[in-house]
């Protein structure tokens, strides 16, 4: 630990000079005699050299949480040191992590003993949080000389977005040869009836529509649309984010990724992840529960990067992209590289849907007259913009992270149904 | 009460140096009062090594959210003994000056050196590394 002479032993040993000449130069000896129990303060106090020993440790009661929950903490100290030690302490958290009671604490731990306390931490934000380690700070018996030191480890906390349950999700265009839940336009074996066509060498047996082979007078079979898995890629933006203090666009973008995940991995889809911004990660395409867990560990670790990168499509794997895979981009459309991205995608023919994560609550006009009608211009383009993209086929669902994710879904599905048709049309 | 004010204005604002200023004060304040100084000081020296030593601590645990048991009682308690015996001290000083035979450069000379000893070991105490 590293030890430092408190600042009033200073204006003590101040006290106790004045008190002393002023008493040779006067010869009042009462004016020594007022400041002797000071000086014999300042000499013990001074005059223990013993360095505390302090050891910390620290349990989380669960170390992944959901976020807006809190979990137990607690911080166990141990004085191996032959006096009684108080320390002060200060529990070392990063941002967004709220710890019950607060620091500093102040803590009595006698020699060669153990003492605990008890604490809760809330986490506000989700993110990959670390508890720990103290800052502790001990004195002396007498408060003059402070010991401090950095003592205990870092534990991680691991807090996951808070996700919206979604019965509804968007339907892919194509999908893949596994099983899944999917109705595929393929013929094969499946539940769902495609069809019934004449009977052909090889053809199973089981496969025999006995009615309509009675009413035609020849074996005819019934073919049915297999369920199928589908591919999808989650993209989610970080280039840029709007924010008011605490809160932004990217915390919203993750808890609605983190809800389409687990939705589109209960349905036996595989799915990919990419994080793209200043940095540029991403998780290839697979299935369960494993792959939720490592797009949460991945999403947690999303912040915005700040880069004058330009990248493009060609700056992700083709493993990462599958052809027929469902891309849904969760974006706030705030940044041309995104957007640029977008529309390459739709070109090279990619089946594309974008979850908008709106902006708009965290960008107020300003209090100037022409901050209002700016204000209105750049609606306008956003406006603009989502017509574009919805020209060019991609479905734009505009979401407000303070509604629900489900019915913008629905509304997407519906438009990318017409595009469909109109197409075919 | 001037000085009693200054102490309790020094805790308030958390400044541990005008804690020291207001006992410096409080100290000449009651030695400027009384008439038999002499006798009276080893208590009131006492006394003001209390007080000081409680302003210290009220400042020292402002905006601690939880203080465990005895801490503040242990720190009185060692704050209490050493005043108890820094008066038994200065009662003793007191009686050795009634009976010494008076001013003199000797033991002028004497107290300074006594003085610089004490200033000398004071920052010798501060500096040195721990064990």
């Amino acid at each position: 630990m590293t030890r430092a002479v408190a600042p009033r032993v200073r204006g003590l040993t101040a006290l106790c000079g004045a008190g002393l000449i002023a008493a040779l130069a006067s010869g009042q000896a009462e004016l020594a005699i007022i400041v002797l129990p000071f000086a014999l303060l300042v000499a013990l106090g001074l005059a223990d050299r013993r360095e505390p020993r302090l050891s910390a440790t620290i349990e989380l009661e669960r170390e992944r949480v959901l976020e807006g929950a809190a979990t137990g903490a607690i911080l166990a100290f141990r004085n191996d040191g032959d006096r009684d030690v108080t320390v002060e302490l200060e529990l070392l958290t990063t941002r967004r992590l709220e710890v019950q009671p607060a620091s500093p604490l102040v803590l009595r731990v006698g020699a060669g003993a153990r003492e605990q306390l008890e604490l809760s931490v809330f986490a506000e934000r989700w993110g990959a949080h670390s508890v720990g380690p103290v800052q502790a700070r001990a004195r002396d018996p007498f408060g003059l000389v402070i010991w401090t030191a950095t003592i205990g480890p870092s534990v991680s906390l691991r807090v996951f977005p808070r996700e919206q349950r979604l019965r509804e999700l968007i339907d892919p265009a194509r999908t893949q040869p596994f099983l899944g839940t999917h109705v595929a336009r393929a013929k094969g074996e499946g539940i769902e009836f495609a069809d019934v066509r004449p009977f052909m060498t090889g053809d199973r047996v089981r496969r025999i529509n006995w009615r309509v082979t009675a009413r035609r007078g020849t074996l005819h079979v019934t073919e049915r649309h297999p369920e199928q898995a589908s591919d999808v890629v989650l993209l989610v933006d970080t280039f840029a984010e709007a924010r008011t203090g605490e809160a932004g666009t990217l915390d919203d973008a993750v808890r609605a990724t983190t809800s389409l995940a687990k939705a589109f991995l209960a349905r036996r889809d595989r799915v990919a992840l990419v994080d793209f911004g200043g940095t540029l990660s991403w998780l290839e395409p697979a299935f369960g529960t494993t792959q939720l867990y490592r797009v949460i560990d991945a999403l947690l670790a999303s912040e915005i990067a700040f880069s004058y990168a330009w990248r493009a499509v060609d700056s992700i794997p083709r493993r990462v992209l599958p052809p027929a895979a469902l891309i849904v981009a969760v974006t706030p459309l705030l940044d041309d590289r995104s957007l640029a991205l977008l529309l390459d995608l739709r070109r090279r023919g990619r089946d594309l849907t974008v979850v908008e994560v709106s902006p708009l609550g965290h960008v107020a006009p300003g209090p100037r007259s022409g901050d209002e009608l700016a204000h209105r211009l750049w609606r306008l383009q956003r406006d603009a913009l989502r017509l574009r993209l919805q020209s060019l086929g991609i479905g734009v669902a505009p979401w407000s992270p303070d509604g629900e994710l489900a019915p913008v879904l629905e509304g997407v599905n519906q438009f990318r149904r017409s595009t469909r048709h109109a197409a075919r049309a | 009460m001037v000085a009693a004010i200054s102490i309790l204005l020094a805790v308030a604002a958390g400044s541990e140096s005008a804690v020291q200023v207001s006992i410096a004060l409080l100290a000449l304040l009651i030695l400027m009062r009384h008439g038999d100084r002499l006798a009276l000081a080893p208590v009131y020296a006492g006394g003001l090594l209390i007080v000081s030593e409680l302003a210290q601590q009220a400042i020292e645990l402002r905006g601690v959210r939880s203080v465990a048991a005895w801490v503040v009682g242990a720190r009185v308690a060692r704050a209490l003994a050493v005043a108890a015996f820094g008066a038994a001290v200065g009662a003793a000083a007191t009686l050795a000056v009634r009976v010494a035979p008076g001013r003199s450069v000797a033991f002028t000379a004497l107290g300074a050196a006594a003085l610089l000893m004490a200033l000398g070991a004071i920052t010798w105490l501060a500096r040195r590394q721990a064990r």
